[in-house]
């Protein structure tokens, strides 16, 4: 009975090579909670209290095993791969709701993928204006998605569940029309 | 070797002599080299009659060697892809294999039989077929139209071959980004993009054509002390050592949009597939040059008469003689100078050219020019045997791109230039566009516009003085354009002549705006580029008004012509749109569903057995949920949690129906309003909580909700206490709906107690999935049986189905879809989002008025109470039966009072929303909004159908077909 409880994939891990050019993606099983607090400064005091830090609005940073992606000045999601987030949810039952399983975090990993992505985004994702550690909530030719990076070959996405099947088969058509 | 292709130093440096090329045109076999364009390999082969004109399906030839082309226009067909009618073959790049047919004609572009029309010149004159076809009244509709239409256009679609296509082979659509956008590769754009480059700045210089250079290309000059060609030459490897410079060839601009965004469109070197550019850039240098003018003389169209820039261009970059007897029409000397040496380098004899106070009389020759005519000073006819005429009327400046941006132009009297006066927005012009053509100038006018844009986004840059734009060439003498008896053409694509714009002056229209409507001048692909200056100057000899009054027609998008599968880009096939899945959609592919799009959602339609239909398998699906148990993915709903300690007050007022005091642990049907008193949307409302509520809406309308909702608690209510979560993705929902669902809900590890006491209608629980992920039940039902909807964490949504069809089994358990879902929520009168929640009725209306709380506030409420809403003339929902039971109700039918043999002019009383065959109830049943229908239970009336003519007598009652008291709700 509780094979079922194993959670699904919604994408198959991949990798496509064109013109020498390898681009990977692969889905991560992540805990993900969403939080929203009526000030900006109620939720600077959240981080505070609970990571040691404050994460300004539009970035993300990682503490404790958690990934903290404010992407409003109000709102926040929390990642973690490893630990539980119910706590977060249990203590703050108010801001905080469980999302899991309704974003997908995706990660994509090759050449010059940050360029890549930047033809198809709605927002220069390499302009000035841009800053370190971005999250950026864009479009993605006719997706919605949310994504940040550690460096011009690796970034990470999350986008609604539902679209996710669809979003990789065009990264890989957009790929793949590359050569 | 081609038959005009030569073979000199320093000509032909656009092809490729060791790669030889093989085409065919009109059947026949042609060769041509690596490089070439279709116009310059027709024109080595000797080739000038390339298609007939759109109206009078004269002879045309090749007229220029750019995208200003009005009259070669081909089919042209890759191997292996469909036909594509309208290039320019000015513009087409050859390849190996290219099929070129030519346009227009039949049976072929030497006879054609439509030719004749050539000799009704003017009696098909502007506003012919206004005038002509308008008696009798029926006869345009039925006769003129059908015939015309065969003969009208130009280039034909064969949809055959497009079913061979494969779109997956189709275009991409890419973004680009900078600060400095230079559109012209020619020495104004190279040297503004150079300047700019080397301030570091991320500069994109696009260039439509395959080579960077533009007029450099062909004309010989001295530039800042040194030849042309090395300026180019020194240029473009300049160009290449700044990485923060992209050069995109082979691009047209094609659009100027507000905000710096332009739209390009980047053609690959196969032409086979292209790259729709979408380029946002701080400032936009326009640099696209000029283009020549033709002279307006008497049957100027002839083929062989071509831009004199043309003619050197096929000399210069193709090594192509365009003819061996030349007569140069020119009335700038510098320019008449240059060709004739040119000409003669080029061993083609130039056997006269127009002199000061000639005027050129007519021209002959019937498939290509072989005489011109001239008229000289002393009133002598001189005719000059030729098969080539070298023409120029003088230079327009393309100022297209400036006016997308509403960029105001003024012609200058003088010159009859044509340049921007000011900045407009992000675009500055610069170069030739703007009417500066000495080179040296040019220079010094692209460098001083190249800083004049990066001073203005910020960057500091010594300034360096601002050239004063004088345009300074005068090239045009209206005498040259000498009157005659044959048409002379103004508008080569749109077949418009001289005396057209005499017409239409004639019959009163003054305004150029209306000239260009009556006559089509400056209409389709050609946009004016080569027609525009012509008809402007016409127009104001013909009136005596000077040029400048005139003003000018509007420029849109595109500058040229873009295909729909290169604007489609990427956008084909299954990436039409995003497609989304819900979490049981894997599932179900293995229980062999049939999906269907709705909206976005592949959404489960019906799952049938091996050779049943549709009829038959939905019939199975909806006897199974009236008689067993079947489930239904009800996933895409959308979700959303709302908390806070002011969630029951923000949704009291969201919904108009009464939920103060609703118990923890139960759900309750929701009807939205919007602000008019309308049906919004419907949905549940579940209380988890004493501060937790969660909210249900409907599929189409999830988003928009969603969207209302976030807008009221932020802007219109942001003193309540309330935190919105959208939990739609989250939640895999699946409704188990039938007489035998209680007993399958007890069987499955959802940790909750199904029995009817502690789960009856109505309740919500939250249990625990395995003992270790919470899940949501509620006990609502959309089918009109008992029903369960299970929401699980997505991710184990697919081993939940599967685990619910092994514990149901015994059950008979049966997935339904969404065709199964509408019969039966039709035979339970349930209401539907875009059938009886059509925008325009009220809780009233669909007979949810006992819903409505009128002791509290909700949006929509003040509204509501409009005497318009209340009157008993609106269209109300009720239920309608056939009389006779084994009639159809026909679909999409409307209602009538009396039978529609007997009265077919009758006014409508209301029309159906829904009607299906109901296999539980075995008759048609059917949804109809009927005028002042709940007072009209009992009475008989009529359902026809105007498409079908299909009518059948049904009798009003109620909406509810089935188990009207509820029983079976409630198990």
């Amino acid at each position: 009975m509780a094979d079922f409880m194993l959670p699904d994939k919604v994408i198959n891990d991949s990798q496509w090579e064109t013109n020498g050019r390898v681009l990977s993606v692969f889905e991560q099983h992540a805990s993900t909670i969403e939080g929203h607090f009526r000030t900006s400064q109620a939720l600077d005091e959240f981080c505070q209290s609970s990571f040691d830090q404050i994460v300004q609005s539009g970035t993300f940073a990682i503490s404790k095993d958690c990934q903290l992606i404010r992407f409003s000045p109000f709102s926040i999601y929390i990642v973690s791969e490893m630990s539980e987030l119910d706590h977060f949810w249990l203590e703050f039952p108010e801001n905080f709701t469980e999302i899991t399983h309704g974003k997908c975090l995706l990660s994509f990993q090759g050449d010059r993928v940050l360029a890549f992505f930047r033809s198809y985004c709605s927002i220069d994702l390499m302009g000035d204006s841009v800053p370190k550690q971005a999250i950026v909530k864009t479009l993605f030719v006719d997706y919605e998605i949310l994504l940040w990076w550690f460096c011009d070959n690796h970034l990470e996405l999350l986008i609604d569940r539902s679209f996710a099947q669809s979003f990789v088969d065009f990264v890989q058509t957009a790929f793949m029309r590359r050569s | 070797m081609q038959i005009n292709r030569f073979n000199l130093p320093g000509f032909g440096y656009s092809i490729d002599l060791s790669e030889p090329l093989t085409f065919s045109f009109d059947g026949h076999q042609l060769t041509g080299f690596a490089g070439d364009t279709v116009a310059s390999a027709l024109l080595a082969n000797d080739i000038h009659l390339v298609a007939r004109s759109i109206k009078f399906h004269r002879p045309r030839g090749i007229l220029s060697c750019g995208l200003e082309e009005p009259s070669a226009l081909v089919e042209c067909t890759m191997p292996g892809c469909a036909p594509v009618p309208n290039l320019k073959a000015t513009e087409v790049q050859l390849s190996e294999g290219l099929i070129v047919k030519s346009q227009n004609n039949w049976p072929s572009r030497n006879f054609d039989v439509l030719g004749a029309l050539s000799f009704g010149t003017k009696f098909l004159q502007a506003g012919f077929y206004y005038k002509t076809f308008k008696w009798p009244n029926w006869g345009w509709h039925r006769v003129y139209e059908r015939i015309i239409r065969n003969f009208a256009g130009t280039g034909r679609i064969d949809t055959d071959s497009l079913d061979n296509v494969d779109p997956s082979g189709c275009g991409d659509q890419r973004n680009e980004f900078c600060q400095i956008l230079v559109i012209g590769g020619g020495l104004a754009g190279l040297n503004a993009a150079l300047t700019c480059a080397r301030q570091g700045l991320h500069v994109v210089l696009i260039e439509q054509d395959t080579n960077l250079g533009g007029s450099l290309l062909w004309r010989k000059s001295s530039i800042n002390n040194t030849t042309s060609d090395r300026w180019l030459k020194e240029a473009i490897g300049n160009l290449e050592r700044y990485p923060n410079l992209t050069i995109l060839t082979r691009t047209l601009a094609f659009g100027n949009y507000d905000h710096g965004l332009v739209l390009a469109y980047q053609s690959s070197e196969s032409g086979e597939t292209g790259i729709f550019w979408k380029i946002r850039a701080q400032r936009i240098l326009v640099a696209t040059g000029a283009i020549e003018r033709p002279l307006v003389f008497p049957n100027n169209d002839r083929p062989g008469i071509m831009l004199a820039s043309a003619v050197r261009a096929y000399l210069k970059r193709y090594a192509v003689r365009p003819g061996k007897r030349a007569f140069v029409a020119i009335a700038d000397a510098t320019e008449r100078r240059e060709i004739t040496e040119e000409l003669i380098e080029a061993a083609i004899e130039v056997v006269g050219t127009l002199g000061s106070g000639e005027q050129i009389t007519d021209t002959n020759g019937r498939r290509r020019i072989s005489s011109i005519s001239i008229r000289t000073p002393d009133d002598r006819i001189v005719r000059h045997h030729c098969d080539l005429v070298c023409m120029s009327g003088g230079w327009t400046p393309v100022a297209h791109l400036a006016a997308h941006v509403r960029g105001n132009l003024t012609l200058n009297t003088k010159t009859q230039v044509p340049f921007t006066t000011k900045q407009c927005g992000s675009v500055l012009t610069l170069g030739g566009s703007r009417g500066v053509f000495d080179r040296n100038a040019v220079l010094e006018d692209s460098e001083s516009q190249a800083i004049e844009a990066m001073v203005q986004i910020g960057i500091s840059v010594a300034q360096v003085n601002k050239l004063e734009v004088t345009v300074e060439k005068t090239f045009v003498e209206p005498a040259i354009s000498a009157n005659g008896k044959t048409a002379a053409f103004v508008d080569f694509q749109n077949d418009v002549t001289r005396a057209d714009l005499a017409q239409a002056l004639g019959e009163g229209y003054l305004d150029i705006e209306l000239i260009k409507r009556y006559t089509a001048t400056g209409m389709g692909t050609d946009q004016g580029k080569t027609s525009w200056v012509n008809s402007i100057s016409e127009v104001a000899a013909l009136t005596g008004r000077a040029p400048e009054q005139l003003g000018h027609t509007t420029f849109r998008p595109p500058y040229s012509p873009i295909s729909f599968g290169g604007l489609a880009g990427a956008r084909t096939g299954q990436f039409l749109s995003p497609i989304r899945r819900t979490p049981l959609h894997s599932s179900f592919e293995k229980l062999d569903c049939v999906f269907q799009t709705s909206g976005q959602w592949l959404y489960s339609r019906y799952f049938p057995k091996k050779y049943e239909t549709l009829e038959q398998a939905v019939n199975r699906e909806v006897r199974a949920v009236r008689t067993a148990v079947g489930f239904v993915d009800m996933s895409t709903l959308g979700k959303f949690e709302v908390k806070g300690p002011d969630a029951e007050t923000f949704i009291s007022r969201l919904y108009c129906n009464n939920v103060s005091g609703m118990p923890v642990g139960k759900v309750r049907y929701g009807l939205m309003l919007r602000e008019d008193g309308i049906v919004f949307d419907d949905g549940t409302i579940a209380r988890l909580g004493e501060e937790h509520f969660v909210l249900t809406a409907t599929t189409v309308n999830a988003d928009a909700v969603w969207q209302w909702v976030t807008r009221l608690a932020q802007i219109q209510w942001p003193q309540l206490k309330v935190n919105l979560t959208n939990v739609s993705e989250r939640w895999a929902a699946i409704a188990i709906a039938g007489p035998k669902s209680r007993a399958l809900l007890s069987k499955l590890p959802l940790g909750i107690k199904a029995d009817k006491n502690n789960f009856p209608f109505t309740a919500v629980q939250e249990g625990v999935l395995c003992g270790k992920e919470i899940c949501r039940i509620y006990a609502v039902s959309y089918s009109g049986e008992m029903c369960f909807e299970v929401n699980i964490p997505a991710g184990y949504a697919a081993g939940f189905v599967e685990k619910l069809i092994d514990v149901g089994q015994q059950f008979g358990i049966t997935p339904y879809g969404l065709e199964a879902l509408d019969v039966l929520r039709i035979e339970k009168g349930h209401l539907s989002v875009g059938r009886e929640i059509d925008g325009r009725t009220t809780p009233n209306d669909l007979g949810l008025k006992n819903l409505v709380c009128n002791n509290k506030d909700f949006i929509g409420r003040a509204l509501l109470n409009r005497p318009g809403l209340k009157s008993n003339q609106r269209l109300q929902l009720v239920g309608l039966t056939t009389v006779n039971n084994t009639l159809e109700i026909p679909a999409g039918g409307v209602i009538v009072e009396e039978s529609p043999s007997k009265k077919p002019q009758q006014s409508l009383s209301g029309w159906l929303t829904a009607a299906i065959y109901s296999p539980t109830l075995e008759i048609w049943i059917a949804l109809a909004l009927l005028r002042d229908g709940h007072k009209r239970h009992g009475e008989q009336l009529w359902v026809t159908s105007p498409v079908t003519g299909k009518s059948t007598q049904v009798t009003v009652g109620r909406t509810c077909f089935y188990d009207v008291e509820g029983i079976r709700l409630h198990g």
